[in-house]
C-alpha cells in the first residue's frame, strides 16, 4: 500500500507537470475495477485532495469527482460488464472526462476536451489495467 | 444495499469531509496548510517542469538539426546549380572579352580572324576548328597581338597547332627595346621557353626587350609579339649572340584563340 500511494504521489506530480494525461485517475478507476476495497476510497479523497492542491485549484472539488467515479467503478465491477475486457477503456475514457467536465463545471470554467488526449488515455488503459492487476495479484 | 454499493459509508462520510474541506477553503480557512504545503510541493513542481524544459529543448535541438541538414543539402544543391551556371556565363564572358580584345589588337578589316576554342594540349595546342571552317596548313593563331604557333594538320573538325615552345618551329625575327634593334631567328625549345638565335654581337638585345615576327614568312604578318628576353647569352668566340625568350602567355590560360585566315 505505501509502494502504491508513493507511485501515485509521484504521477500526480508527474501529470501535473510533465505529462498532460490524467494517470492518477486511470491508477485509481482500474484498481477500483480489479479490487474492490475501502482503500480506494481513501485513495481517491487522498489523491484528489492533492490533485486539487497541485492544480490551485479549490481543496475538495477533485476529491468529490474521485470518490463518485471510483465508487461508480466499484459498482460496475461487480456487475456482468465487467466480463468484457474493453470495459475499462471504456470505463478509463468517462472517467477522465467526466473528471475535466465536473471540474470545469464546479469552477465555472469553460468545458475543454481534447479527443486525441482522450484516445492516448483510452489506450494507456489496457497496459495500466495489466500492471494493475498484476500487481494486485502478485502483492 | 451495501451489497449493491460498497462501502457506502465510508464513501459517504468520505464525501461530506469532501464537501466540508471545499467549504472551509472557500472561506480562505485552509489558507496556512496549503502555504506550508507549498512549500514542499513548488520546488519539487518546479524542478520537474524545469526537466521537463530540458528534455524538450534536447528534442528540439534534434529535430532542428535534421532540419538544418535537410535546409542545407537543399542549398548546396542549389549552390551547384549557381556556380554551374556562373562558371558558364564566365565562360561566354570571357569568350566575349577575348573577341572584343582581339579586335581592338588586329584590325578585323585587315585580318580575316577565325574563332577557335582550345580543346587539347600535348606537344600541340589542338582546337576545334578544321578544314570544314577553311581552317588550312601554315595558317597563323594569334591571341591579341601575340602568335600562338601554326597550323600544322587540319581534319573536318579539329586541328593541331605548332607552338613556338616546339624545337620544329623557327622564325624569323627582331627585337626592339629601349637599347635598340636586333634581328634573329627564334627557335622553340622543349619546354616553356624560345630561343632567340643568330644575333649579331654589335646589335642591342638586353632582358626585358619584346621579340616580334619579322614576317617573313608568308603566312606570318609583321609585328606579332613572340616572346620576352628573359636573358642574354653572349660568347666572345661564338659568331652571334643568343637570348633566351619567355612567351607573353600561358597557353593554358586562354579560352579562346584566333585563327588568321586571310
Amino acid at each position: 500500500m505505501k509502494t502504491l500511494i508513493v507511485f501515485l504521489v509521484a504521477l500526480s506530480l508527474l501529470q501535473n507537470t510533465i505529462l498532460g494525461v490524467n494517470l492518477v485517475l486511470l491508477v485509481l478507476i482500474l484498481r477500483s475495477f480489479v479490487r474492490v476495497d475501502r482503500s480506494n476510497l481513501y485513495l481517491a479523497f487522498s489523491m484528489g485532495l492533492l490533485m486539487s492542491h497541485l492544480n490551485f485549484t479549490q481543496l475538495g472539488v477533485q476529491s468529490i469527482i474521485y470518490l463518485v467515479l471510483v465508487q461508480l467503478t466499484q459498482v460496475v465491477s461487480r456487475s456482468h460488464l465487467s466480463a468484457h475486457f474493453l470495459t475499462v477503456v471504456v470505463l478509463g475514457v468517462i472517467g477522465v472526462s467526466v473528471d475535466r467536465i465536473l471540474a470545469s463545471m464546479l469552477l465555472g470554467e469553460t468545458i475543454n476536451i481534447f479527443p486525441i488526449i482522450l484516445l492516448i488515455e483510452g489506450f494507456l488503459s489496457i497496459p495500466i489495467f495489466a500492471i494493475v492487476k498484476f500487481w494486485e495479484e502478485r502483492f | 444495499m451495501d451489497k449493491v454499493i460498497p462501502n457506502l459509508q465510508l464513501f459517504l462520510i468520505l464525501i461530506l469531509i469532501s464537501l466540508m474541506i471545499f467549504g472551509l477553503d472557500s472561506i480562505n480557512f485552509l489558507k496556512w496548510p496549503k502555504i506550508a504545503l507549498y512549500y514542499l510541493t513548488n520546488p519539487i513542481t518546479f524542478g520537474l517542469y524545469k526537466t521537463k524544459q530540458g528534455f524538450e529543448r534536447q528534442f528540439y535541438f534534434i529535430f532542428a538539426a535534421r532540419l538544418s541538414a535537410q535546409e542545407n543539402k537543399a542549398l548546396k544543391d542549389q549552390m551547384g546549380e549557381l556556380l554551374s551556371e556562373n562558371a558558364k556565363l564566365r565562360n561566354k564572358l570571357a569568350e566575349v572579352e577575348a573577341q572584343l580584345s582581339q579586335q581592338q589588337s588586329l584590325n578585323p578589316q585587315i585580318f580575316n580572324l577565325l574563332v577557335a576554342r582550345p580543346i587539347g594540349l600535348s606537344r600541340h595546342l589542338k582546337i576545334d576548328r578544321g578544314s570544314n571552317d577553311k581552317v588550312k596548313k601554315n595558317q597563323a593563331v594569334v591571341f591579341k597581338d601575340n602568335l600562338i604557333g601554326q597550323v600544322t594538320e587540319t581534319s573536318e573538325k579539329g586541328a593541331n597547332v605548332k607552338l613556338l615552345t616546339d624545337p620544329d618551329s623557327k622564325i624569323s625575327a627582331f627585337s626592339q627595346g629601349l637599347s635598340g634593334k636586333a634581328k634573329g631567328v627564334v627557335t622553340g625549345q622543349f619546354g616553356q621557353e624560345m630561343l632567340f638565335d643568330k644575333i649579331l654581337h654589335e646589335e642591342k638585345i638586353q632582358a626585358g626587350d619584346l621579340v616580334y615576327t619579322e614576317g617573313l614568312e608568308n603566312f606570318l604578318p609583321r609585328g606579332l609579339v613572340l616572346g620576352k628576353v628573359t636573358r642574354v647569352e653572349e660568347k666572345e668566340n661564338e659568331v652571334f649572340k643568343k637570348a633566351i625568350l619567355a612567351p607573353i602567355f600561358d597557353i593554358r590560360d586562354l579560352e579562346l584563340v584566333f585563327i588568321i585566315i586571310e
